[in-house]
């Protein structure tokens, strides 16, 4: 199986050598030999002079940098210890060393167990501002991190800290170091071969996917036993139950592509793309960078699920959250198939197509401009506005191939990679839009809950309501707005083919997968109120 | 077991998402080859679902190069499980098609219009179908319907149109003879000697279709059973529905015939 081998990265004075230490006792004291690669001098030193007898210890100085993976094997070989560690340097990233691990022969001696991350408490928000990528990086790759240098720090900071560590490695196990001296005491024997207490992400992530799996047996399990007591209400619940995988699989199987469209275009920006080429852009007056925004939603005319991934890449790569909502929002109204499928589904009013595409474009003009006069000053990106680097974890597999000598196919990998992992990562919440969609579609009659039909701002309210739970794609909404024309005014109908563009149950489920919680509540707060503000006013202004 | 799960020796990850991949280009590719397709969207998105199943075959491959590499990344049980009982369902029930009661919250479509101030009016006039006549072949996108002579032959291809002429022109085609198929749908508000003969119409997925029909006014009503498939051959007059103007049908024969395959029209614009 090869040696167990860890990995132990950190800043200078983060206090790498005491956690070695504090492992090498443990493994010492099992009668296991151990190996270490020693990348720098700290202030302090691996206490070999407390094993020299035992003839157990090697410890072999070498940056990671100029490691040679051959001359790792001779170690290897000649030593033939049971745990290898190595320590990484701070001012590395990891991906090369594991690049270098994964080599052949040296990836038949070796198996990587674990990397363990430390940060010095105090140097926290200091690195992640200035160096968040280099910071970042052996952080999201992390099984442990340990927050050292803890001692004397308010629990508030300690707090904060670690949320924000949670928030870009839910999986890792998290430990506080509070000293030097306190390490024997934090750190028994025990404590570090079970790994640690793991996040509370990596403990609810196995029992959510079980219980999924477990109330889908359950319903199916349900309907089979039903059938051998009552045929017919067993074969009723069966084909009940087909309709609605019917119309489940056939969203998925309408939005996955569009979704892929999406992932793709957002990882082409980011692999091909360089950082200043939208800050460029978009640094000129307003008029200009608004119009960029609505004329890049004629250019990229997709349905609504494709552009959010795209949104969040323009963010991260600095366009001004203005434009970007503004491209967010037009671009659906925009699409040429969208106008021309809300002409053909209200043939004797060509003019609600035109009304739909104005009043839409006027309301993504207007939500980009209060955007810009009032900022929002939270976190934008779920996952921490600290770290400007992607936690995607391929990033910087892609960027430290930067040497290769053909780097347009290292780029083609890295945005191959990049969009698989933002497919699943965007995909998991159209799924479960999907499921909540077909309910929707399958149970409850809108019709007959039409309760404010009666007032013009009711019904104008109603429709936006049943707009978000009821669209699917920005190109259908229209032919859905048609069933109401018995009971609605014709401005809801066109708040119900406006609001339903911008946002859905699909639409709100992704954008809590992309962005932090309370920038959703404030951006949909924003599209709510100015949707209305403008809608109903054009009621009053418009001539139907 | 815990000992693979906790320790960076398998590529779980890179593993998942290459099977989750694979099977859904699988899904992909075999919908679209047997036709299964249709059942679940429109013959416009077709394309788009071959585009993506080669993406994702090419995701595929480039994940299943990363299995024996050193785990960057722990897997996300949740998403995975998301997707793969997801693609368990879409490969194990094949796609049903929807009876008219299915989609709970669908009307059928008797093309009125309420306007702003609450009073509703019949469209169409003379002069306007007289110049839709003219326009038709800058129709949008279907070809017109089979006016052979007085009568209009409703076919797979010119369904969604030729609604939407007769709606729009009540009165010019007053008194043409049509031939149309679809099912028996029946709502409560509907008189005893009412039936709408209808189609689902899909834009782009089962989720959003919606039913369109004519409205038959035939004193064996009760006779027929919802849901059921027949031919209608009849005459277009102007009648009423809940006060506005609409296209009827009083139909001189009505047979029955087997469900079409696929049983759903599909606009195209």
């Amino acid at each position: 199986m090869g040696v167990a081998l860890e990995i132990v990265a950190g800043f200078l004075g983060a206090g790498k050598t005491t956690v070695i230490n504090q492992m090498l006792k443990s493994y010492l004291a099992n009668g296991h030999k151990v190996l270490v690669i020693q990348g720098e001098r700290g202030e302090k030193n691996i206490d070999q002079q407390a094993y020299q007898n035992t003839g157990r210890l090697v410890v072999k100085t070498a940056k990671v940098k100029d490691l040679d993976p051959l001359q790792l094997v001779r170690w290897l070989e000649e030593h033939k210890p049971d745990n290898l560690i190595i320590e990484n340097n701070g001012m590395e990233e990891l991906e090369p060393l594991l690049k270098k691990l994964e080599q052949r022969p040296l990836r038949k001696y070796c198996r990587l167990q674990r990397i363990i991350s430390l940060v010095k408490a105090g140097t926290f928000n200091l690195y992640a501002a200035n160096i968040g990528r280099l910071f970042g990086e052996p952080l999201s790759k992390a099984d442990m991190v340990i927050l050292t240098a803890t001692e004397g720090l308010p629990a508030k900071d300690l707090r904060q800290i670690q949320k924000e560590i949670l928030k870009f490695n839910g999986d890792a196990a998290f430990l506080l170091l509070p000293s030097a001296a306190k390490a024997e005491k934090q750190f028994p024997e025990e404590s570090f071969s079970a790994g640690g207490k793991r996040g509370l992400f990596s403990t609810a992530d196995p029992l959510v996917s079980f219980a999924l799996l477990y109330a889908i047996l359950l319903v199916f399990g349900f309907i089979v036993t039903l059938r051998v007591f009552d045929y017919a209400r067993g074969e009723l619940y069966l084909a009940r139950a087909q309709i609605f995988i019917t119309i489940f699989v056939s969203i998925l199987l309408q939005a996955f592509p569009f979704i892929m469209i999406g992932v793709l275009v957002s990882a082409a920006i980011q692999v091909f793309v360089p950082q200043q080429f939208f800050s460029r852009l978009f640094s000129r007056n307003v008029v200009f960078s608004t119009a960029i925004a609505v004329m890049a939603g004629i250019f990229f005319p997709v349905c609504d699920c494709a552009i959010i991934p795209v949104m969040r890449r323009l963010v991260q790569k600095g366009v001004p959250l203005s434009a970007a909502l503004t491209f967010m929002l037009a671009a659906p109204i925009v699409d040429p198939v969208v106008v021309a499928s809300t002409a053909y589904a209200f043939p004797d009013k060509p003019f609600i197509a035109l009304y739909r595409l104005s009043l839409g474009v006027f309301i993504a003009i207007i939500a980009g401009l209060i955007m810009r006069i009032i900022p929002y000053k939270g976190e934008i990106l779920k996952g921490g506005a600290v770290f400007s680097a992607c936690s995607c974890g391929y990033c910087s597999q892609a960027d430290s191939t930067r040497a290769d000598p053909h780097p347009f196919t290292a780029r083609i990998k890295g945005m191959i990679n990049h969009a698989t992992a933002e497919f699943f990562q965007v995909g998991q919440f159209l799924v479960l839009a999907a499921v909540f969609s077909t309910y929707i579609q399958t149970s409850i009659s809108p019709a007959t809950v039409a309760f404010f039909a009666g007032s013009p701002v009711g019904a104008l309210l109603t429709m936006m309501g049943f707009a978000f739970i009821l669209s699917i794609c920005s190109t259908s909404d229209a032919f859905i707005a048609r069933n109401f024309i018995h009971q609605f005014p014709l401005t809801s109908i066109l708040g119900f083919m406006v609001f339903g563009a911008f946002l859905d149950i699909k639409n709100l489920l992704l954008l809590s997968g992309n962005f932090a919680g309370r920038f959703v509540v404030h951006l949909v707060l924003l599209i709510v109120t100015v949707s209305f503000i403008v809608l109903s006013l054009s009621g009053k202004m418009l001539f139907f | 077991m815990m000992k693979l799960f906790g320790a960076r020796f398998l590529n779980l990850d890179a593993l998942f998402k290459t099977a989750i991949l694979l099977g859904f280009t699988i899904f992909f590719t075999q919908t679209i080859i047997t036709g299964e397709a249709l059942a679940y969207v429109s013959p416009k998105i077709f394309p788009f679902i071959k585009f993506s199943a080669a993406i994702m075959a090419l995701m595929a491959v480039f994940s299943a190069v990363d299995i024996v590499r050193i785990p960057r990344k722990r897997p996300r049980m949740t998403t995975y499980t998301l997707f793969a009982l997801s693609l368990a369902l879409a490969l194990l029930f094949p796609p049903a098609f929807l009876g008219g009661s299915d989609l709970k919250g669908r009307q059928v479509d008797l093309g009125l219009y309420r306007t702003e101030n609450g009073a509703t009016r019949a469209s169409g006039n003379l002069e306007l179908g007289r110049a839709a006549e003219q326009q038709r072949p800058t129709g949008p996108g279907e070809p017109p319907p089979a006016l052979q002579g007085n009568k209009i032959v409703f076919t797979e291809e010119n369904f969604y149109y030729s609604l939407y002429l007769l709606y729009r022109e009540v009165e010019y085609y007053q008194g043409i003879e049509v031939e149309i198929s679809g099912f028996v749908f029946k709502d409560a508000s509907f008189a005893a000697d009412e039936f709408v003969v209808s189609r689902f119409v899909m834009v782009c997925c089962t989720a959003d279709m919606q039913l369109a029909g004519i409205m038959c006014h035939f004193p064996g009503s009760q006779g027929l059973e919802e849901n059921t498939w027949v031919r209608v051959k009849g005459v277009l007059q102007q009648g009423t529905f809940r006060g506005e103007t609409i296209p009827v049908i009083i139909p001189v024969e009505i047979s029955p015939i087997n469900m079409p395959d696929p049983p759903y029209v599909y606009p195209k614009f």
